[in-house]
């Protein structure tokens, strides 16, 4: 009996353990002491049976996240791994169920994070691959820590799995012997755009409304049919369908797919068969460019490629890879980074804008770095010989060539220098264009051995059909929400893109919470105008120029805001100066929804070479601009009203009295910082006009004020000086105290009600509605999930701005700038104001009038405008 | 053609006139068609080429990336591509058809005939053309509103028909090239105005109103009419594919492939109807 | 003969008016209509947003006695204006008139190849680039490469160079419409008389245009007349897309730059009107004079 018992509990205790274990799978809370957050660390201890290679699996929970997974560090016993310092831990996204418009149109899901369990093998990405991490052990016990960087999540367990090499094909067919025929079943279909889950929002479930071979047909209303597109393009965004296999046997896979994003050359998925790879042929199933919708057999020419799968539940995923591309890319990569550095030595002694006449004897000075050329020459000859066909490689092979004269001809180096600048920066662009694996399905079936597969796809005359019918239908449907009452109008400037964003976020929450249709529409800015006069304005209109609330309050036509009971609320939302010029005369007449501000951009790199620190105040940018002229450098600062404000503001003055009836530039501080400005470019002789992009990603303008959006346009133009540069907050003007004024100017649209509308509750409840920070947020990752990070929004929206996916480092910077922004207000008359700045500027700086005395003079003139206008609205005038 | 011939041999333009009429014309040319290169090479830059300043006139690398995702993206608009392609055609069509038909009628009338009014009304035409129409926007704008047409194609179509500037090109032709001989000759034979107009002067005119065709597909075409159409499904061509780029920097490639994609046929146009009045004078002439 | 009355003439000629219905109909609304508006308009102060306010005179006393800029814009138009109106009509003229001695093949390429800038539109991006403030600009980078200047030319902005600039870029567009209807034109010179003039004893190029084209021509010299008084007095296009709008100290300011500056900037469409009528009633003089010139030609 005695030994019963203690038997009993042991087995008891071994059950429960399973019980928990099988609990655990269930979607309960896990124990808050399993959490681990934002920047610390767990430790777990493992035993090892026997030495060899492992991988880790983890199993964590998650409830929040930001962006699409977490990011963390681990090793064993202390030791990291070399190739990478984070890992990640995904999630998946599930979308929710369709959704349907009044008219009838299926409306694009919502994806939502997954709050689940998740068991996940750690794996880190490369630029190129995603990697399985791998760790060598010995037998024995082991600690494995893990460190949470980027998010957080509760972590229950580390366990660690024998590597398993993937199998080939030919072994793969030698682990399933049976030959049991499968014919009678029937294939099993199903359609890509209901993904049971994803790793990541961007691959979205879409209406393409212009082929009939897609399944279901979208020839009237908007019916979701496919997913994809060119935003699913990056390694990591795994898509998973879910099979319900009825018998068990050989099946092969074939999907129905677009894929004309690319140049002509293919894109490439990984295939995996319940969250493993089957063999290593289905590492990259290349995707060949087709502009039809075409159905792909996975197989190699002469094989269809079978699958062996039970009877019962089984997953499919398809994530994005990059083939055997990835190792050319690499190679790419390197000689990038080669070439870069050969760039940077022959500067050192040509400068970036060499005399092109000139010999500068490289081949004594620099031999070396000549015979570096021709290494990269011939390295990059083989790369291009290695490129599989349908590679458009023309910017290599011209490099190459480049490369050879350079070597062969080295006194025409100088002359090349730009050429070869640019190509390099060709390069780069050339590169992050062929990681891209974008691809669009429409449907994904399971085919019994058997049988043989039969195209179904609509032939010549139904796509014809197709194409008259949505013609037709054209006349017939309005493309508006709602012809309901309840329904007000919206007119948008700006592009199509961004409208339907709008639309969809629209649809989604603003109608679902509050059961008003908007009714959007793109119009020219110039539409807005006339339209009001005629009395056939909108209700609200976004997108407008900061210039417009004024000019329309002072006639009349357009809604004070602050006649809402709930404006003080909603303007907290934003800095103060986003609310400046939308003012008049005690009343607020529109909600900003930019607010694109000025900071300084640098380029890191150049300044460690030459060993300058990034100007504080504007008396260290006065001694940087010796520095900079020594080396035939520039410092940028785009001359113009706004950018004078910046040290208006930072001298403590302003542009108008506090009821707007007269300009105070005439006064002491403004007087100051003219003189201040326009010395800058008269005596510091910096540049009035230039082109920043250009000349900051060549370096010769190493440092520049400009719109934090600037970024956009680096992104696109300039990505191989990616992580070469940083912004910081504008110089400043040292105060009385010793602080440092860092204060900034900014620039935005706007958005407003038109006092004709006769719904003035409903058209606040939409304006409060898309300058929440939620919405902004939302709004600003999906335009650029749509458009790339060249689009990235600059919101006005305070919180929204903290989700936009800026590195934590820029962030930090640009939430500092934003709160020291000033805001220029509107007054009437006030267009005189920039109008005559410049005369005043240009005089001052290209005709050497005096500054002072010139300023004044042009102040004159611009108050007599003001007064004028004034006295047209009845406003108090200044003596 | 055998009047050329006999005409030239009359007296020869001198070898040396004839190289430095033609020299300057190429000095010319190469001058005009700069802009026209440069849109055709945009259009063919890939995008980090898009922002390079200052800006070289041909790609360093071409590619066709730009037109293929101008393509998707009309791909992927709710407005099937067709209907706004037909809004177009439909708004430069029938404009320049009737333009060509109402304009080349009353300047026939006014032309030919006596009648009370006659050179008031034509005056009244010629001097229109002169008044500044920034001003006139808005009472255009509202005169429009009020006839309802404001968000409906005619609001593109009706002004061009009755633009004056065809008006006034018709009627100088007419007068130019018709003798009142011809269609007395034609009226004592016993036919029909219309029949006269159709019959007989419109063809003599044919280079005139083909330039007219030229003048007024462009205008037409080119019209984005953004002021005057907000319904989705009544933009233009050049109207919807500018929504559709103006997304920002990462679609100006596409911008710039919709650019020279809107060029053609304007060209295309143009190339007929000029190779015609160029040919059409050979063989006309009056037999008196 | 028997004379008529006017209105027995008009019921006689019933046709006529019939011929001219349609245009006219279409002409009076969307033409005649608006203008007439917009000089009733001129009368008064009109804010676009409110129902206009009657003032009389006002507007015209205010524009010719206190309007300095509009003086400095009457003055920049007409300097435009006198340099490339005649030149370019001239020019379009001689351009036509040479391609015509060509042959047919190359004729019609030359003729595109010339017309090219106003179909394909970027005309300004070009010129801009050329004349640009920025020291990587064509023409700034050109000079300085030869050493012929050493600072930067501001060639937009800087009010030294910015009218010599638009005057050029000026002188480039005005091959427009007239150009094309001197092609057609030339083209319809009666044969016959081409023929008999050689006969008569033309004998060179030059006779030939002067006597027998050009006064075969007069009804397409009159056009290309207006055509020409029409963008030369309504220039102002390419001094906003050059050099902004306003320019420097409204060194390149038109008449139609100061009429849209206050139409659409300042909202005082009722002065802007007044400009409208003031700009209309010179140009209509001025073709009146171009009238009178033409008769002589031949």
């Amino acid at each position: 009996m005695k030994k019963i018992v203690p038997v009993l509990l042991i087995l008891s205790l071994i059950a429960s353990m399973f019980f928990c274990t099988a609990s655990a799978e269930t979607a309960e809370s896990p124990d808050a002491s399993l959490l681990i957050k934002e920047g610390d660390k767990a430790q777990f201890s493992v035993v090892i049976p026997s030495d060899g290679k492992y991988t880790a699996t983890v199993e964590y929970y998650v409830n929040e996240i930001h962006g699409s997974f977490i990011e963390c560090g681990f090793s064993v016993d202390g030791a990291q791994n070399e190739d990478t310092q984070t890992y990640q831990l995904g999630v998946t996204f599930t979308s929710e169920e369709s959704s349907f418009d009044d008219d009838g149109n299926e409306l694009t899901p919502e994806w939502e994070m997954d709050e689940k369990w998740y068991s996940d093998i750690l794996s880190f990405e490369t630029a190129f691959y995603r990697e399985t991490a791998v760790f060598e052990l010995k037998a024995g016990s082991h600690t494995a820590e893990i460190s949470m960087i980027n998010g957080s999540a509760y972590i229950k367990n580390v366990t660690f799995i024998p590597f398993e090499q993937t199998v080939s094909y030919d072994e793969y067919l030698k682990n399933f012997k049976s030959d049991v025929s499968n014919s009678k079943t029937a294939p099993i279909a199903v359609q890509a755009e209901d993904i049971s889950f994803a790793t990541s929002k961007v691959i979205l479930p879409f209406c393409d409304s212009s082929s009939a071979k897609v399944t279901p047909i979208a020839d009237r209303l908007q019916v979701i049919n496919s997913i994809g597109g060119s935003s699913w393009n990056l390694i990591g965004q795994k898509a998973v369908w879910e099979f319900d296999v009825k018998e068990d046997g050989w099946y092969s896979l074939v999907i129905r797919y677009r894929q004309d994003y690319t140049d002509g050359r293919a894109t490439i998925r990984q295939l995996e068969i319940d969250g493993k790879t089957p063999f290593k042929e289905c590492e990259a199933v290349a995707f060949p460019y087709k502009t039809q919708w075409t159905d792909l057999t996975v197989s190699t020419e002469d094989t269809t490629y079978r699958f062996y799968l039970e009877k019962g539940k089984h997953t499919v995923s398809l994530t994005p890879a990059i083939g055997e591309m990835g190792e050319l890319l690499e190679g790419v990569q390197n000689l990038l980074t080669n070439l870069n550095s050969i760039y940077r030595k022959i500067i050192m002694i040509t400068s970036s804008t060499p005399d092109t006449y000139r010999d500068y004897r490289l081949d004594e000075k620099i031999p070396d770095t000549l015979e570096e050329i021709n290494k990269c020459e011939k390295e990059l000859k083989s790369l291009i010989e290695q490129m599989p066909d349908g590679t458009n490689c023309a910017i290599l092979k011209r490099t190459a060539e480049q490369l050879e004269d350079m070597y062969k001809y080295t006194d025409t180096v100088a002359g090349e220098l730009a050429k070869f600048q640019s190509n390099l920066s060709s390069i780069g662009t050339w590169i992050n264009d062929q990681k891209t694996q974008p691809l669009a399905l429409d449907e994904i079936a399971l085919y019994p051995s058997d049988k043989e597969y039969e195209n179904d796809t609509a032939g010549f005359f139904k796509s014809l059909v197709h194409s008259v019918k949505r013609f037709i239908y054209s006349f017939a449907e309005d493309y508006k929400f709602s012809k309901e009452k309840k329904s007000i109008e919206v007119w948008v400037t700006t592009g199509r893109d961004q409208m339907q964003i709008i639309r969809r976020l629209a649809n989604e929450t603003f109608t679902a919470n509050t059961g008003i249709y908007a009714d959007l529409r793109i119009i020219a800015t110039a539409a807005l105008l006339p339209a009001v006069v005629a009395g056939i304005g909108p209700d609200v209109a976004l997108g407008e120029a900061n210039t417009t609330p004024v000019n329309f309050a002072s006639r009349g036509a357009i809604y004070d805001l602050n006649k809402f009971g709930d404006t003080s609320e909603i303007t907290s939302r934003f800095t103060d100066a986003a609310l400046v010029p939308l003012r008049y005369e005690g009343g607020l007449y529109a909600l900003p929804e930019t607010l694109n501000f000025n900071m300084m951009f640098y380029r890191t790199d150049i300044f460690e070479e030459y060993g300058w620190t990034v100007p504080e105040t504007w008396d260290d940018v006065r001694n940087l601009i010796f520095d900079l002229s020594k080396n035939n450098m520039q410092f940028g600062f785009t001359s113009g009203f706004t950018t004078y404000c910046m040290l208006l503001a930072q001298k403590g003055g302003t542009v108008y009295s506090e009821d707007g009836s007269y300009s105070t530039l005439s006064e002491l501080p403004a007087i100051e910082a003219f003189e201040e400005y326009t010395q800058l470019y008269s005596e510091y002789k910096i540049p009035v006009s230039f082109n920043f992009a250009n000349r900051f990603r060549s370096g010769e303008m190493p440092i520049a004020i400009t719109g934090y959006t600037a970024y956009n346009t680096l992104e696109v133009f300039a990505p191989e000086i990616k992580g070469l540069w940083d912004i910081a907050l504008v110089p400043g003007t040292e105060g009385e105290n010793g602080s440092i004024n860092h204060a900034s100017t900014a620039d935005g649209v706007c958005a407003f009600i038109l006092n004709d509308t006769k719904k003035a509750d409903k058209s606040w409840e939409f304006l409060k509605w898309w300058t929440s920070a939620d919405v902004q947020a939302k709004y600003g990752n999906l335009v650029e999930e749509k458009l790339g990070a060249s689009a990235r929004y600059a919101p006005a929206n305070i919180e929204s701005l903290a989700e936009i996916p800026w590195s934590t480092a820029f962030y930090k910077e640009i939430s500092n700038q934003l709160q020291n922004v000033v805001g220029i207000p509107e007054v009437p008359g006030g267009y005189f104001t920039p109008r005559n700045f410049n005369n005043a500027f240009r005089a001052t700086v290209y005709d050497a009038q005096d500054a002072r005395e010139t300023l004044l003079q042009y102040v004159e003139i611009i108050n007599d405008e003001i007064t004028r206008k004034r006295k047209e609205f009845g406003l108090s005038v200044a003596e | 053609m055998a009047d050329k011939k006999q005409f030239s041999q009359k007296f020869s333009h001198s070898k040396g006139g004839n190289f430095l009429n033609f020299f300057i014309l190429v000095v010319v040319a190469v001058f005009m068609v700069i802009p026209f290169v440069f849109t055709v090479g945009n259009a063919f830059k890939p995008l980090d080429e898009q922002f390079l300043y200052p800006p070289s006139i041909l790609p360093k690398v071409p590619t066709f990336q730009n037109f293929l995702s101008v393509s998707s993206l009309m791909r992927e608009s709710w407005v099937p591509f067709s209907r706004y392609m037909f809004n177009s055609v439909f708004i430069t069509v029938v404009g320049t058809f009737f333009h060509v038909i109402v304009s080349s009628l009353g300047a026939y009338a006014v032309a030919k005939f006596e009648f009370p009014g006659r050179k008031l009304f034509f005056e009244l035409v010629v001097v229109s053309l002169l008044f500044n129409s920034a001003v006139t926007a808005i009472p255009n704008y509202l005169i429009m509103s009020k006839l309802g047409m404001i968000d409906t194609l005619w609001a593109i179509i009706l002004p061009a028909i009755g633009s004056s500037l065809g008006f006034f090109l018709m009627k100088q032709f007419i007068e130019q090239m018709i003798p009142d001989a011809m269609i007395e000759a034609a009226q004592i034979d016993g036919a029909a105005g219309w029949t006269i107009f159709m019959k007989i002067v419109m063809p003599i005119v044919k280079p005139a109103w083909l330039t007219l065709i030229i003048f007024s597909f462009q205008n037409l075409w080119n019209t984005a009419g953004g002021s005057f159409i907000f319904n989705e499904n009544l933009k233009t061509l050049p109207h919807a594919m500018s929504n559709i780029v103006a997304g920002g920097v990462a679609r100006t490639g596409s911008a710039a492939a919709v650019a020279l994609i809107m060029v053609i046929p304007p060209v295309v146009v143009f190339v007929l109807s000029q190779s015609n009045v160029i040919e059409t004078m050979g063989s006309s002439g009056l037999k008196e | 003969m028997r004379k008529y009355s006017v209105w027995q003439e008009m019921k006689r000629k019933k046709a006529c008016y019939l011929y001219i219905l349609p245009f006219g109909l279409l002409f009076f609304t969307f033409t005649v209509l608006p203008v007439a508006i917009s000089i009733i308009l001129s009368f008064s102060n009109y804010n676009v947003f409110s129902m206009p306010d009657f003032i009389g005179f006002e507007n015209y006393i205010n524009l010719f006695f206190n309007d300095d800029i509009f003086l400095k814009s009457v003055l920049n138009t007409l300097t435009i204006a006198i340099v490339t109106g005649p030149f370019g009509y001239i020019a379009s003229f001689l351009i036509a008139w040479m391609i015509n001695n060509l042959g047919q093949k190359i004729q019609f390429l030359m003729v595109l190849l010339i017309y090219s800038p106003t179909i394909s539109g970027n005309l300004y991006t070009i010129w801009a680039i050329i004349f640009s403030d920025d020291a990587n600009g064509y023409l700034n980078s050109l000079l300085s490469y030869f050493g012929l200047i050493d600072t930067n030319i501001y060639w937009l902005t800087d009010k030294q160079y910015m009218m010599t600039v638009v005057i050029i870029v000026s002188l480039w567009m005005s091959m427009g419409a007239g150009f094309l209807s001197f092609v057609a034109g030339i083209k319809g010179v009666d044969r016959s008389q081409l023929e008999a003039g050689s006969i008569d004893g033309i004998r060179n190029r030059w006779q030939e245009l002067w006597y027998i084209i050009l006064p075969s021509m007069k009804p397409q010299m009159l056009f290309g007349a207006v055509m020409s008084i029409n963008s030369a007095f309504a220039c102002g296009a390419v001094s906003t897309a050059m050099c902004g709008m306003p320019s420097t100290d409204y060194a390149v300011h038109t008449v139609v730059n100061h009429l849209t500056d206050y139409g659409n900037t300042r909202f005082e469409m009722g002065y802007a009107s007044a400009i409208a009528t003031v700009l209309f009633l010179a140009m209509i003089f001025c073709k009146k004079a171009i009238q009178k010139l033409l008769s002589k030609v031949g």
